[in-house]
């Protein structure tokens, strides 16, 4: 009897397996890998969803250069990834995939000024799936640069907002200078997680880096790769804030009410040495890495509250975290900055409602 | 909803003595009731299976016994009709690979409800038992005195769900195939809360009598209605009820 209730199960997953269609034809349409030729390449090229940004020589000659590009298997790109581009002013390309349904657009940057300033005066949707907006910047060669990543691209994982200001971050009219200025607020977060991770809390979070989205949900403070190539000694960082901690519950991340715990902001930055083009630092190590050099943080007392009822000035010196003596010649260095509406955010901890507003950062360097 | 069905089981009943007092009396009983035991074994399953599913790794009908009560009123010798009532527990255990599925997952509750939306590749599980309460309505045919065949269809109401498992081992696109890829080394789905309420199909079943009382049962019942509502989109394909049961059968 056990044989032939076998036997029946075997015929029925033998007649089941007999009608596997044909695999379907890729839906998938992105540009996997993207570099410069070394001649004029100064690292490896950073992705931020489909701006991929890459460090070229200063006067270096990029009016007719071929790029190396790998794509999704059986995808096609426009124009041909094997002709030569000027990569001087921004090249798109387009991927189709093997299904021909799918497409991705793709913008290539190639940066060779260094930024300082940022003033969050523009802001776009860079996801095609969010109405979430990011700043994004122009520096001084006019080239229109993608530093900033947000928690917004997290949390649009699962949130159907569909007004950019109904995201954690976003721009506010009530700037210090200029039009706009970047606005963080922390909110309730979904919880559970398909059984994967528990978010009690989603703190505002704006940073220069990349999500890597691979770890999202495996763990999101690798996820969050901080830095962007840096070829200056940083001295000060500067700007405007404004900052209430809510008044209401402090929720820790297992979604405990904490009455003992006062939220706060984050605000700083990082300078770090790096040992290849690719390295970057995460959510893990970015305070505690052997090759950081230096770090420019809000001090404590100003974290909990922004003196006074409007902009307040903070003008933070970097301070030494090593006794690495900083060459340009032999050594390359990345510098991250981020701003968090909840100084924990990224452990999942804060209170619901503390603001954060930031305007007119600058890294001062040394001349 | 209940008692709505024993209205219509009360007036098949009703048609099945008045069609059958309208014939000439013969020598045979007019009534037979039958009570049986079995084993479901089959799926909810897309049919034909989609492009999405690659590979079926396993699958096993866990737990999916049924009890059976059926009453047929013989109009002529051969020919009759047969109603009744069912407990039905459906279910299976299934891993497959899938590729290039997509969901939308319900993540949180309440104000905080939010959707998960992408299309996943690795390795999926399911695992369902849901539990129905089932109303056949059949033809009854007996061309031997061994054996009768009938063919009907079915009407069934969801007692109790369970339409769950989950996704390993893969990458979940968010928001569809342009989106961000995002490593899944296990996340899991709960639908049951989303099974239709009613399932209604054709069934068709043999009995053999070996002895004078006692009948081997095989029965088939087809699902015609999708499993999920048809606003449902956490499986991109539709899914029937398609089930063999193989039971004793005892004759009262």
């Amino acid at each position: 009897m056990k044989f032939k209730l076998s036997l029946t199960l075997s015929l029925c997953v033998l007649l089941i397996t007999g009608c596997i269609q044909d695999e379907p034809l890729s839906p998938y349409a992105d540009i996997d890998a993207f570099s410069l030729p070394d001649q004029v390449a100064l690292g490896a090229a950073s992705f931020n969803q489909t701006n991929i940004s890459i460090y070229v020589r200063k006067g270096a000659d990029l009016s007719s250069i071929v790029p190396e590009i790998s794509i999704s298997e059986g995808a096609t790109i426009m124009p041909d990834r094997f002709s030569p581009q000027d990569f001087s002013k921004e090249v798109t390309y387009t991927v189709t995939a093997a299904d021909g349904k799918h497409q991705r657009e793709y913008s290539i940057q190639a940066i060779s000024v260094s930024q300082y300033k940022y003033d969050f005066e523009y802001w776009e949707e860079l996801d095609m799936y969010g109405k979430y907006e990011t700043p994004v910047e122009y520096d001084l060669a006019g080239k229109r640069t993608t530093p900033w990543d947000s928690s917004n691209r997290g949390i649009n994982y699962y949130v159907s907002f569909t007004d950019p200001a109904q995201f954690p971050i976003h721009k506010t009219t009530a700037s210090a200078g200029g039009q706009y200025a970047a606005e963080m607020i922390t909110i309730k977060g979904p919880e559970n997680i398909m059984g994967i991770m528990y978010i009690p809390v989603a703190a505002g979070s704006l940073f220069i880096g990349a999500m890597n989205p691979l770890y999202a949900l495996k763990d999101p403070l690798l996820a969050t790769q901080f830095g962007q190539p840096f070829h200056d000694k940083p001295l000060r960082l500067t700007g405007k804030y404004k900052y209430r901690a809510s008044t209401g519950n402090y929720i820790d991340p297992k979604g405990n009410v904490r009455p003992d715990v006062k939220d706060s902001c984050a605000i700083y930055s990082v300078f770090y040495r790096i040992d290849s083009a690719s390295m970057m630092l995460d959510g893990t190590n970015i305070l505690t890495h052997p090759n950081i050099v230096s770090v420019a943080m809000l001090p404590p007392g100003m974290r909990a509250a922004s003196p006074g009822t409007d902009f307040a000035v903070f003008d933070i010196p970097f301070e030494k975290r090593s006794n690495h003596v900083i060459d340009f010649e032999k050594n390359k260095y990345k510098l991250m900055i981020v701003f968090s509406s909840s100084f924990y955010g990224d452990r999942y901890e804060g209170a619901i409602g503390s603001r954060l507003v930031v305007d007119d950062v600058e890294v001062v360097i040394e001349e | 909803m209940k008692s709505f069905y024993i209205k219509i089981y009360g007036a098949l009943l009703l048609m099945i003595a008045i069609n059958g007092a309208g014939f000439a009396q013969e020598s045979f009983k007019h009534w037979e009731y039958k009570a049986f035991a079995g084993y479901n074994m089959g799926g909810a399953t897309p049919l034909p299976l989609p492009a999405e599913i690659r590979k079926i790794n396993s699958w096993s009908p866990g737990f999916a016994a049924a009890l059976a009560f059926h009453a047929t009123r013989w109009i002529t010798p051969s020919w009759g009709v047969t109603s009744g009532l069912a407990i039905d527990l459906k279910g299976m255990n299934i891993r497959a690979d899938v590729k290039y599925m997509t969901t939308n997952l319900v993540i949180g509750e309440g104000d905080n409800t939010g959707t998960f939306t992408g299309m996943f590749t690795g390795k999926n599980r399911t695992i369902t038992r849901n539990g129905y309460l089932v109303l056949p309505v059949l033809a009854a045919y007996k061309p031997y005195e061994k054996w009768t065949f009938r063919l009907g269809g079915y009407l069934a109401s969801l007692q109790d769900a369970n339409f769950a498992g989950d996704a390993s081992d893969g990458y979940i696109r968010n928001g569809g195939a342009a989106g961000d890829r995002i490593n899944i080394e296990k996340a899991t789905f709960d639908f049951s809360d989303e099974v239709r309420k009613i399932d209604a199909g054709l069934m068709a079943s043999a009995d053999w009598f070996f002895t004078n009382k006692m009948a081997v049962t095989g029965q088939l019942s087809w699902g015609l209605v999708p499993i999920f509502p048809s606003d449902f989109n956490g499986i991109p394909y539709k899914m029937y009820n398609v089930y063999f049961m193989t039971g004793i059968a005892y004759k009262l």
